[in-house]
């Protein structure tokens, strides 16, 4: 590590998610030197246990505690540490779905974005990140979603994930699952190739500096002293949220900010007259796809104290101190088309997330927490508690008009892991930020390269988008300087 | 002052919110210790421009319960403090339900969470 405040490289990319990790990455296989900026402690995955309280506190932002404020608030969070979100999340991987591609192509004159086009970069994030099913049976409650799903003619699927699986006898499954995040893959071959990382330490703004290059400033975290970075080229991936703080911050770039999307979520609690849920439950896999994008159903975490949370709306959350292993968590992620906006307050670090549902919306929340109940009962649930301010358990089909009744803005629990798009790629300078491959229109050698690129939601699980589309700019960079 | 009041009230609070899960039990106040803390260090985690809005509330909150009863929230009784919250609960004023629910949420999540592992199992797998 440098000490010296004053630093000087080729590339800085400010943000060590899977956008930035795989574009620092990239670049410095490539050669360049290159300085990767972290506002996050740089920890390994085992400094604690996955979903767990203290996961929150050390690698959450905020803790964890992030709304959007709308009608109603809606709950999301982030990571903050190297490999920001890969290493808090849940490795379910999806390709950008192909009328998706499209829909960017045509709304947003996104060039060299079709199937084929992109084709090569899922194919390889897939091979480095050993995108995978399991080789052993699935969570008792991932198999409930599915089976319930299946019973009634819908479509449901095991979802693949970045994570190998070790042989290891002591596991109940006979192997080790381990995750593939960032700090396991790109982080390690960004330093093996000779990149230097800064964590802990948060830009601040960027300037113009001389000889057309841009200057970082930077804060360190814990010593309070500042870094300054000179690069001629800068790439941020400072995520959803952050990248366009930063920009709006640095007065850089127009339609910075003005059209976040993100998947909202609710959530329903199933109790199942059988045990369902032990202690190393993992991650369910299944996700039910029938009536995607507009709607899709997967099963969340369902550790006692996430099942606390699922069943504090119905006042009933110290039965998972009795029930847990009955109980698994399950949501229904809608796609929405409303828009959001983030904005800088003087003198404040946080930035103020706005976000309101549109109307259909809650018809179509209504409609989740329908077909989820059908569901859920159809695999034999006993009782469900759903995430909706003061509405008692519904145990049977017949009872779903009282819940569907309490389905409102004031009372409804919406929360979202999914943000995007608050920087949109694409031609069309009426709405994008970005041209067709990262770089901010008319500002030379700034790039923005994680999820805030995405035109709009992609209506399934973001990663794989972030990271197929990071390289592919990556490597369009790479070539462009190549040519000149 | 103004800070000792607010913790006093926040630990009061988590106690108050996890009365359920320890009724009628001798209470683990070790736990309750950790939420206690847990609770005040996610207030001083969450978004800067949140963080003297949710004391104020808190405050207002300290002031209310002294109005009406004549004594500071964390020194009334547990059945009082629990009809408190409970009347803020359903508030048809969104700050005020925000307010308990920030705790509410936090309290749960840390209560559970830090259980030793063999208590945090389920006690008995008889359906309510
Ligand atoms: C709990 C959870 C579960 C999820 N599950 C899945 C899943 O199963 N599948 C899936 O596809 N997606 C999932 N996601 C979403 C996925 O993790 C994100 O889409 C992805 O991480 C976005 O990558 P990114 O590079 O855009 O930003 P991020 O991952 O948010 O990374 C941005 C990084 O930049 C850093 N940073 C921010 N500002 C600054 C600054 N000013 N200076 C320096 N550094 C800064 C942050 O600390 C962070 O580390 C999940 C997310 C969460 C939170």
């Amino acid at each position: 590590m440098q000490n010296d405040s004053r630093k000087t490289c080729e590339v800085c990319v400010i943000g060590s998610g899977p956008g930035g990790a795989i574009t620092a990455a990239l670049l410095a296989e490539a050669g360049m030197a290159v300085i990767l900026l972290e506002e996050g402690p740089f920890l390994s995955q085992e400094t604690c246990a996955p979903f767990s309280v203290q996961e929150m506190t050390m690698k959450y932002r905020n803790g964890g505690i992030t709304p959007a404020f709308g009608k109603p608030k809606v709950t999301y969070v982030e990571g903050c540490c190297v490999g920001g979100g890969s290493e808090i999340n849940s490795g379910l991987y999806h390709r950008t779905p192909p009328a998706v591609l499209e829909s960017w192509q045509k709304e947003f004159a996104l060039k060299e974005a079709s199937v084929q086009a992109m084709e090569p970069y899922f194919a390889r994030c897939e091979a480095e990140l050993s995108v995978s099913t399991m080789p052993y049976s699935a969570p008792a409650p991932s198999l409930k979603l599915h089976q319930g799903a299946t019973a009634l003619g819908w479509k449901s699927m095991e979802i693949p994930r970045w994570y190998k699986y070790e042989i290891d006898s002591s596991q109940a499954s006979g192997y080790l699952p381990v995750r593939q995040s960032m700090t396991r893959t790109f982080i390690p071959r960004f330093l093996a190739a000779g990149g230097t990382i800064i964590a802990d330490t948060k830009a601040h703004r960027l300037l113009r500096g001389s000889n057309a290059t841009w200057e970082v400033n930077a804060l360190q975290k814990k010593s309070q002293e500042p870094i300054n970075i000179s690069a001629e080229h800068v790439f941020i991936c400072a995520g959803a949220i952050q990248t366009p703080l930063l920009l709006l911050r640095s007065h850089l770039g127009s339609n910075v900010g003005r059209s976040l999307q993100l998947h909202p979520t609710i959530k329903i609690t199933a109790e199942f007259p059988e045990v369902i849920n032990t202690k190393d439950l993992g991650v369910p896999v299944h996700q039910v796809k029938e009536f995607s994008p507009r709607l899709s159903f997967g099963c969340s975490i369902s550790s006692p104290p996430y099942l606390a949370l699922g069943l504090l709306e119905s006042e009933r959350a110290e039965y998972a101190a009795v029930a847990s292993q009955r109980m698994a968590n399950y949501y229904a992620m809608i796609t929405s088309s409303a828009r959001g906006r983030i904005s800088s307050l003087p003198g404040y670090d946080d930035p103020l997330v706005r976000y309101n549902l549109q109307e259909n919306d809650f018809r179509v929340f209504k409609e989740g927490f329908t077909k989820l109940s059908q569901i859920l009962f159809e695999s034999g649930a006993v009782r469900l508690f759903p995430a909706v301010q003061g509405v008692a358990p519904v145990s049977s089909p017949d009872e779903l008009p009282r819940l569907l009744a309490s389905v409102v803005p004031s009372k409804t629990n919406v929360m979202t892991i999914h943000l995007f798009s608050a920087c949109p790629m694409g031609e069309d300078k009426s709405k994008c930020a970005l041209n067709s491959f990262g770089q901010l229109h008319d500002l030379k050698n700034l790039y923005v390269n994680d999820s805030s690129m995405l035109c709009s939601a992609p209506g399934v699980n973001p990663q794989g988008s972030v990271m197929a589309f990071a390289r592919r700019n990556v490597l369009h960079f790479l070539e462009s300087r190549r040519k000149a | 002052m103004i800070d000792s009041l607010f913790n006093a009230t926040v630990s009061a609070l988590c106690y108050s919110l996890l009365e359920p899960a320890y009724k009628g039990t001798e209470p683990n106040t070790g736990v309750l210790n950790q939420v206690a803390d847990f609770a005040l260090d996610q207030h001083s985690r969450m978004p800067d421009f949140l963080r003297l809005p949710f004391k104020l509330v808190c405050l207002f909150f300290v002031f209310e319960t002294f109005i009406l009863s004549g004594t500071l929230f964390h020194r009334q009784t547990l059945a009082w403090r629990r009809s408190r919250i409970q009347s803020w609960k359903n508030s048809k004023l969104s700050p005020k339900r925000d307010f308990i629910k920030f705790f509410d949420s936090l309290a749960w999540l840390s209560w559970y969470g830090f259980q030793p592992q063999e208590s945090a199992s389920p006690a008995s797998l008889n359906a309510k």
